[in-house]
């Protein structure tokens, strides 16, 4: 259709041969990387004394951890980490030590019917502070009841580190989404090429579809090999265990029935989509603000704002909304976030709704921004 | 073919560049002289739809400034217009010509074809931030000539060229306008002499001159500074 293979290409070629694409790109990669293995690298703990660096540790503790994997966390699993005075049972003492807000005696004396009564208490002040309608709260029950009564331990440190590193992985594509393609169409106007495209037969539409496609592909790249570095590395370090295990072992207080390993692949997939508004928001901005400085203060300075500003549940509306912005919902905070939407007689999770949203915003930036640059006229410089 | 303008006029806040142009152009070049801010360039932009007029229409054979048929059989070189300085010049004429409509064979075929042209072919693998002034304002006008245009519009198209390239230039106008229209703004009115079948002069937004130049006027700059100075203007 008019050229938009090839122009396609050639709007790909124009992103990616900047030198600051690569600088930033590598910056940010070599970040992600990092942080995954940075709490393993470059610390040490002190145990009995003993002084060990944070890798043995960790890497004893998985081994450790391995020969749990599969036994139920019951009665029997509890009383042996209770009695046990080797640290072999590290794992199931830290989670239960989570669910009891760090209290040791407690954990010291518990048994599964506590441990798990403890949770429910748990999601019940979560609903009560996120307001929940009685609609909500039942739908939330009968997904609890799909949940297992007795969760089955598996290691699954390297979808927690996977998981728990998101938001930062979303802050770093929003910086190299908001660098590289801040200046996709206000370049066309400072180099003063504009008045040679658009006078074109394919100036317009075509022209513009094949810039909006190629950010969006260098969003979608750049979202996969930054996901994809932080994953390996967090998978290649703690091992990839732990796929089919309960979300529940990661975060107590969920109550979505998704596994461990599904749930980083859900978060892939947002991740994605997330990527494909942030790079339809730059180019969005590039075109209406005619300065790739001036979309990228915007953009940075939005982020910025989103992250300084605080919305209790007590304002449910206004909070919900807040939730959905990138910086916050790319987190694990959402995934104990069960506020849900109705939308047409449905009932949907954030995550479900996430999925539609952020799709939908995209076209519409979209579709505003096809009119401001058809419209757009080469006045004086 | 006809290229009609029809009252074309440009108005900004608080003054008029172009002020109730029109014109009729057939086939052959023409010229169009004026100082510097006369509203040229603005007309130019206007023609190549790229600059929305106040008032006013331009129309070739029945097809508005604004359809895609209309850009199809447009060629343009701006005055001053920029370039991509990581494209090789192949690259650029291969990006141009697809924004062209070109496919993708006959888009090599003539970017091979006006490199010569224009003698870049030794050059076109070289990126484009290594050329000479000279030799961008080349590939300008070879990306100017990708589609055949039947209307082209040059504006200041001999700026940065030597006297060789001028002189070929000058050619390659005159074999074109056979055939096109080709509307030409310059400051060099020698450049215009040789090869403009009609002159248009514009000052203050407004066209004060429209004839043909047979060359039987002794001297086309005298003569535009006549018509220059009858209008009031002290040089």
């Amino acid at each position: 259709m008019n050229n938009l293979a090839v122009l396609y290409s050639f709007e790909l070629k124009k992103i990616v041969n900047r030198k600051i694409v690569w600088i930033t790109a590598s910056a940010i990669l070599l970040i992600c990387v990092l942080m995954s293995l940075s709490g393993v690298l470059f610390s040490s703990y002190t145990i009995d004394g003993v002084q060990v660096s944070a890798y043995d540790y960790m890497v004893k503790n998985r081994a450790n951890a391995r020969k749990l994997s599969g036994r139920p966390i019951d009665n029997t699993l509890l009383a042996e980490m209770q009695a046990d005075h080797s640290r072999a049972y590290n794992e199931i003492y830290t989670y239960a030590w989570n669910l009891y807000d760090g209290d040791d005696e407690a954990v010291m004396h518990t048994d599964a019917a506590s441990l798990y009564a403890v949770r429910q208490s748990i999601l019940q002040k979560q609903w009560e502070t996120l307001k929940l309608t009685p609609r909500e709260i039942t739908y939330w029950q009968s997904r609890e009841s799909s949940l297992p009564a007795v969760y089955t331990y598996e290691y699954t440190k390297g979808y927690q580190t996977i998981l728990s590193g998101t938001a930062t992985l979303n802050i770093m594509l929003f910086l190299l989404i908001t660098v590289c393609l801040s200046g996709v169409f206000s370049d066309e106007r400072l180099r003063k090429t504009d008045q040679l495209t658009l006078c074109c037969r394919c100036g317009r539409t075509p022209l513009y579809l094949a810039k909006i496609l190629a950010g969006i592909t260098f969003g979608l790249g750049a979202a996969s090999l930054l996901y994809a570095a932080a994953a390996a590395s967090s998978l290649l370090l703690y091992g990839a265990d732990g796929y089919s295990a309960v979300l529940q072992l990661i975060l107590p207080n969920s109550s979505w029935t998704l596994r461990a390993g599904g749930t980083v692949l859900l978060f892939f997939a947002l991740y994605l989509l997330v990527s494909v508004l942030y790079s339809m928001l730059a180019m969005f901005l590039s075109e209406t603000l005619k300065s790739g400085a001036a979309a990228m203060d915007l953009m940075i300075g939005g982020m910025l704002l989103s992250g300084l500003i605080t919305i209790g549940p007590r304002l449910r509306l206004a909070s919900q909304i807040h939730s959905y912005f990138p910086d916050h919902f790319l987190s694990m905070e959402s995934i104990t976030d069960n506020r849900l939407v109705s939308l047409f007689g449905a009932q949907l999770t954030n995550w479900q709704f996430a999925l539609i949203l952020y799709p939908a915003m995209a076209l519409v930036i979209l579709i505003t921004g096809s009119l401001f640059y058809r419209h757009y006229q080469v006045s004086s410089r | 073919m006809q290229l009609i303008i029809d009252r074309l006029t440009k108005q900004y806040l608080n003054a008029i560049a172009v002020d109730r142009v029109s014109l009729r152009l057939h086939k052959g070049v023409y010229g169009l002289l004026g100082a510097n801010g006369a509203g040229k360039t603005t007309l130019m932009r206007m023609i190549c739809g790229i600059l929305k007029p106040t008032s006013g229409t331009v129309t070739c054979d029945g097809l508005t400034v604004s359809s895609e048929e209309y850009r199809a059989q447009l060629g343009y070189l701006p005055q001053d217009f920029g370039y991509y300085p990581d494209f090789t010049g192949m690259d650029f004429l291969l990006y141009m010509a697809s924004l062209k409509g070109l496919s993708r064979s006959a888009a090599r075929r003539k970017s091979v074809e006006l490199l010569n042209t224009v003698s870049l072919q030794d050059q076109a693998k070289k990126k484009i931030k290594t050329y000479s002034g000279g030799m961008k304002q080349r590939l300008g006008i070879a990306q100017a000539l990708l589609n055949d245009p039947n209307v082209l519009i040059l504006d200041e198209p001999t700026a940065g060229l030597d006297p060789r390239e001028r002189v070929r230039f000058r050619n390659l106008i005159a074999d074109i306008g056979k055939n096109n229209i080709v509307l030409l703004s310059t400051h060099i009115v020698s450049d215009l002499e040789h090869i403009a079948d009609t002159i248009l002069m514009m000052k203050a937004g407004q066209l004060i001159y429209e004839g043909k130049w047979d060359g039987s006027h002794e001297d086309l700059e005298a003569f535009y500074l006549q018509q220059t100075k009858e209008e009031g203007e002290n040089e």
